[in-house]
């Protein structure tokens, strides 16, 4: 027994040790996962903790019935209602004390979205989500975005109202972040285990830039060198012309009551010259990727982004009053890009529209006198300089004139999650602007974005104007994103301008060409005045409109303001449904913003047709040709959802683009070449022996007609392998969605899958993926009490389980508006959907 | 009866802990528990559900106030599992964190003591 005792104790003792290892080891792993985060996978604590962690985020989706609290600055108290569908209606005494609380309400609801945004343009993605973004963040670097929004910002008087005011909004946001509990913090911050970064007000000119590289960049000399290595410098000029071939302007012509559409034959494409194809590949991969989400193609060469607008005149409107209807389609995403806000400061402001969120501005809105919406000129403001330097791996001096003058460096260093320097590099300027280096080339960027112009001063000060001759003084100083601007009043004036810097070339310069960069002769001289730019007010025809197209019929003035524009097709229609309605209602202009036609389908479907007649006759067709045709003839032309002959229509038009378009294929290590724009392949729709319908691919020399007839053939043929026998597989709403991505593509926080009445040149043009799309639809009455309507796809919260993160969706998809409130005191809007009252610190 | 009451009483501690402190409470509530209650026969098994219970306990919080279920499904959609894992792995870490903190504590304690 004595002998057991000790054996007993030490059995005790050692299962005690083991127990007491085993529990550390458990709770040192525990307590590992808990703190620390790896790769993607947060730190397990603070991430799942109900109270504060990704739980808390239910807690904080809906906004608070009644919430009251103090804030620095304020001079008075502001109150902040929010109506039933979230907009917040911000009723302040001074204008610095809305812009404080403006910038509170919208960091309320958009605080990630405005950070996220903002590091996209500083290029300082890789310090919140990792080295996943090190390219992004170079690129957007090497753009100088950031560089020039702070040029701008610096340049603006310390002493000016707008920087005081831009300054109260970036307290604002300030202040809402020094309030914020740990269960506030929006749901991706909580993803990426990151923390919210104070605001600084020069952020809203990273915004501002943003939209300018979304709107402004155009580097079709980079894409168009292939093209012209491919088919040579004539025929180039003619696939990509500076005059577009079908003329439907924004400025309407007197007499005219359709579109001029302009003749003449295609030069033929001359042979592939090899040794350019090499410089011109490298060129087209300098064609950054921002380039490419924004001017995506549908294949036939248009451009995915296709925003519209028009107005009505009193006399063409059913209740006497002009009207105005705003669709500008932007890249999807979920938040939304645009939040809707209402602003008001007694005898000063009364304003509502849409905001950026992190920008003091409403770009499109309405106010009680005005309304006013924009759609992308696509003016040619960027030029490339192919520049002579002293050294081409570490260039010091540039040639000019034939001197050599000292290049400027910027160093940007990107840092990690860590704060480490992930990649340090050198930017280049020349007096143009940064450069790129494109191979063994060096080319400068002049692009009136890197300009210092203060774009967000006009545009604060142009949502308070009173009329529409009032609205066009004040944007007479408005530089970038070219816009076409379109305005009405209550005094029933309706105008537009495609308002914007539009530089004068010097020398040998064209700005659809890289120009010799070793001649000062060859800068930009200057902008175009700005009774130059193309403008109408008060038009004989009683409407306005548009989509994009070329601003101004160069029959009218011959001056170059780009080259390449987006197919008419969208604005003919437009102007098309306005002939033929005298009795415009503002439900009319709410049908023509989803409606499903295109104007397109006129150019190819009737010559399809006969050409299958004629080749049934010779015998020179197959029996998938005929079918296809033969379905076609059935269509009603339509892209709604529910139609089962738009896909067939679809894929024929895809046929004939690559079919016809085979020239800009170049040897198999060159990407394909852009391709012309629908508008072109219309052109050459009149000329039924085109070189250019020869497919080299086969021995025989085919015309337009053959073309077209293998083209439905092939048509069939796919539609039916990849969807069965005609039937609801090939109903348009499984075929052609829209897809709402999340800006950080987390799946589950996008919606995709939703069908839309989009196709080839219809109002809401299709570009295969479905990204792109309305991104704000709106309608206004200019009435003595201004009526308006509108939705966008998403909602006013960023938080996704927020009943206000996709509750617009809905309308959105159905083309309904809802009615938009404009009370003008806070005590008009009744049971309001939550209130929030700033006072000032005590 | 007695246990059922420090089982309640332990689990309100972390979870107001929890609520003032943040996730670390949890086992510095529970460590403290397996520290006294050395002489419970349970303890362990008792921190262990507080600490699960605990974080059980905010989550139906969570849920009478804000849309639980919906971040759940969308969790579910996320990382392409059944929506009721992560409240059931929220749940089970509490638990982990408890228990490992109270057995720890209490093992030191043991060792400690006299033979």
């Amino acid at each position: 027994m004595n002998e057991r005792a000790p054996i007993s104790a030490v059995l005790t003792r050692a299962s005690q040790v083991a127990t007491l290892l085993l529990s550390g080891a458990a709770l040192a792993g525990a307590l590992y996962l808990g703190a620390v985060s790896m790769g993607r996978v947060p730190a397990v604590g603070p991430f799942l903790d109900p109270a504060h962690g990704i739980w808390a985020v239910a807690r904080t989706a809906e906004l608070p019935r009644e919430a009251s609290l103090r804030i620095a600055g304020l001079k008075d108290s502001v109150a902040v209602k929010y109506d039933e569908r979230g907009v917040p209606h911000i009723f302040a005494q001074h204008e610095e004390d809305l812009m404080r609380a403006f910038g509170f309400v919208v960091a309320r609801d958009r605080l990630f979205q405005m950070e996220l945004q903002t590091r996209a343009v500083a290029g300082t993605l890789s310090e919140m989500v990792g080295a996943t973004a090190l390219e992004a963040d170079r690129e957007a670097r090497a753009q100088g975005l950031a560089w020039g929004a702070l040029r701008k910002w610096n340049a603006i008087p310390d002493t000016s109202e707008h920087r005081r005011l831009v300054t109260a909004y970036s307290d604002g946001v300030n202040a809402y972040l020094a309030q914020m509990t740990a269960a506030d913090v929006p749901f991706e911050y909580r993803l990426l285990g990151a923390k919210p970064q104070a605001w600084k007000p020069e952020y809203t000119y990273y915004l501002l830039a943003r939209m300018s590289l979304t709107l402004a960049w155009n580097d079709e000399e980079l894409r168009r060198a292939s093209v012209e290595a491919l088919v040579g410098e004539r025929a180039a000029d003619a696939l990509f012309p500076a005059e577009a071939p079908i003329q439907e302007p924004i400025q309407p012509v007197a007499g005219r009551r359709g579109p001029r559409i302009a003749g003449g034959v295609l030069p033929p494409p001359a042979p592939h010259d090899t040794a350019r194809l090499a410089i011109a590949e490298s060129f087209q991969r300098a064609a950054t990727s921002a380039t490419l989400s924004t001017r995506r193609g549908d294949g036939n060469g248009e451009v995915a982004v296709g925003s519209n607008n028009w107005a009505v005149a009193p006399t063409r409107a059913a209740a006497g009053r002009a009207l105005l209807s705003g669709d500008p389609h932007l890249q999807l995403t979920l938040p939304s890009i645009w939040y809707e806000v209402h602003l008001q400061v007694p005898g000063l402001i009364d304003t509502y529209g849409v905001t950026i969120p992190g920008g003091p501005i409403v770009p499109i809105g309405f106010n009680r006198a005005m309304a006013w919406t924009a759609t992308n000129t696509g003016a040619d403001v960027l030029d490339y300089y192919e520049e002579t330097v002293d050294d081409r791996r570490h260039p010091t001096r540039y040639q000019l004139d034939g001197a050599w003058k000292p290049l400027e460096l910027r160093i940007e260093a990107v840092r990690g999650r860590s704060g480490r320097v992930l990649r340090t590099d050198t930017i280049y300027h020349t007096h143009r602007g940064p450069m790129i280096r494109a191979g063994g080339t060096w080319l400068s960027r002049r692009w009136t974005a890197l300009d210092v112009t203060d774009e967000g001063r006009v545009l604060r000060l142009a949502s308070q104007a009173r009329s529409v001759d009032e609205w066009m003084t004040v944007m007479g100083d408005y530089a970038v994103p070219a816009q076409n601007f379109l305005t009405a009043d209550t005094l029933g004036h309706i105008a537009i301008r495609s308002t914007g810097h539009y530089p004068v070339r010097g020398g040998a310069a064209r700005g659809d060409r890289i120009t010799d960069g070793t001649k000062s002769a060859n800068d930009w001289r200057g902008f175009w005045p700005p009774d130059r730019y193309p403008h109408a007010k008060d038009p004989a025809q009683g409407f306005l409109a548009s989509a994009n197209q070329q601003p101004k019929d160069p029959q009218v003035d011959p001056g170059y303001l780009g080259s390449n524009w987006p197919a008419p097709f969208r604005a003919m229609r437009i102007n098309r449904l306005l002939r033929t309605d005298s009795a415009v209602t503002p439900d009319a202009m709410r049908r023509f913003q989803t409606d499903p036609t295109s104007e397109l389908t006129e150019f190819f479907l009737p010559p399809m047709f006969d050409a299958v007649a004629r080749a049934s006759v010779t015998g020179a067709v197959d029996t998938a040709a005929v079918r296809g045709a033969a379905l076609l003839r059935e269509w009603d032309g339509r892209f709604t959802p529910d139609n089962e002959r738009a896909v067939l229509y679809d894929v024929m038009m895809e046929e004939l683009g690559r079919r016809t378009w085979d020239e800009l294929r170049g040897a198999t290590n060159v990407r394909r070449a852009p391709t012309p724009s629908s508008a072109v392949l219309a052109q050459l729709m009149q000329d039924g022996d085109s070189p250019w319908w020869d497919d080299r691919s086969t021995q025989a020399r085919e015309t337009r007609d053959s073309l077209l007839v293998a083209s439905i053939g092939a048509a069939y043929r796919r539609v039916a392998q990849r969807y069965g026998p005609p039937g609801p597989r090939w109903r348009w709403s499984g075929i052609r969605t829209a897809t709402i991505n999340h800006m950080l593509g987390v799946p589950g926080l996008g919606r995709t899958r939703i069908p839309m009445p989009s196709g080839r040149g219809t109002l809401s043009p299709s570009d295969g993926n479905g990204s792109h799309g309305a991104s704000w639809r709106f309608v206004v009455e200019l009435s003595p009490d201004v009526r308006a309507w509108g939705t966008y796809p998403g909602g006013q919260s960023g938080n996704p389980v927020s009943e206000r993160y996709d509750d617009r969706l809905p309308s959105w998809t159905a083309g309904r508006l809802d009615t938009l409130r404009f009370p003008r005191r806070a005590a008009d809007l009744a049971s309001p959907r939550a209130t929030l009252t700033l006072h000032p610190e005590r | 009866m007695k246990w059922l009451m420090h089982l309640a009483g332990l689990t309100l501690v972390i979870a107001a802990g929890t609520w003032i402190g943040g996730w670390w409470m949890v086992p510095v509530v529970a460590g403290a528990y397996g520290a006294w209650g050395t002489r419970q026969p349970a303890a362990v098994l008792t921190a262990m559900l507080a600490g699960g219970g605990a974080w059980g306990l905010l989550l139906a919080y969570d849920a009478s106030v804000g849309p639980v279920l919906r971040l759940t499904q969308l969790f579910g959609t996320m990382f392409r599992m059944s929506g009721m894992t992560l409240v059931i792995l929220t749940v089970a870490y509490a638990a982990l964190l408890a228990v490992s903190a109270a057995a720890f504590v209490r093992g030191i304690r043991r060792l400690m003591a006299p033979a």
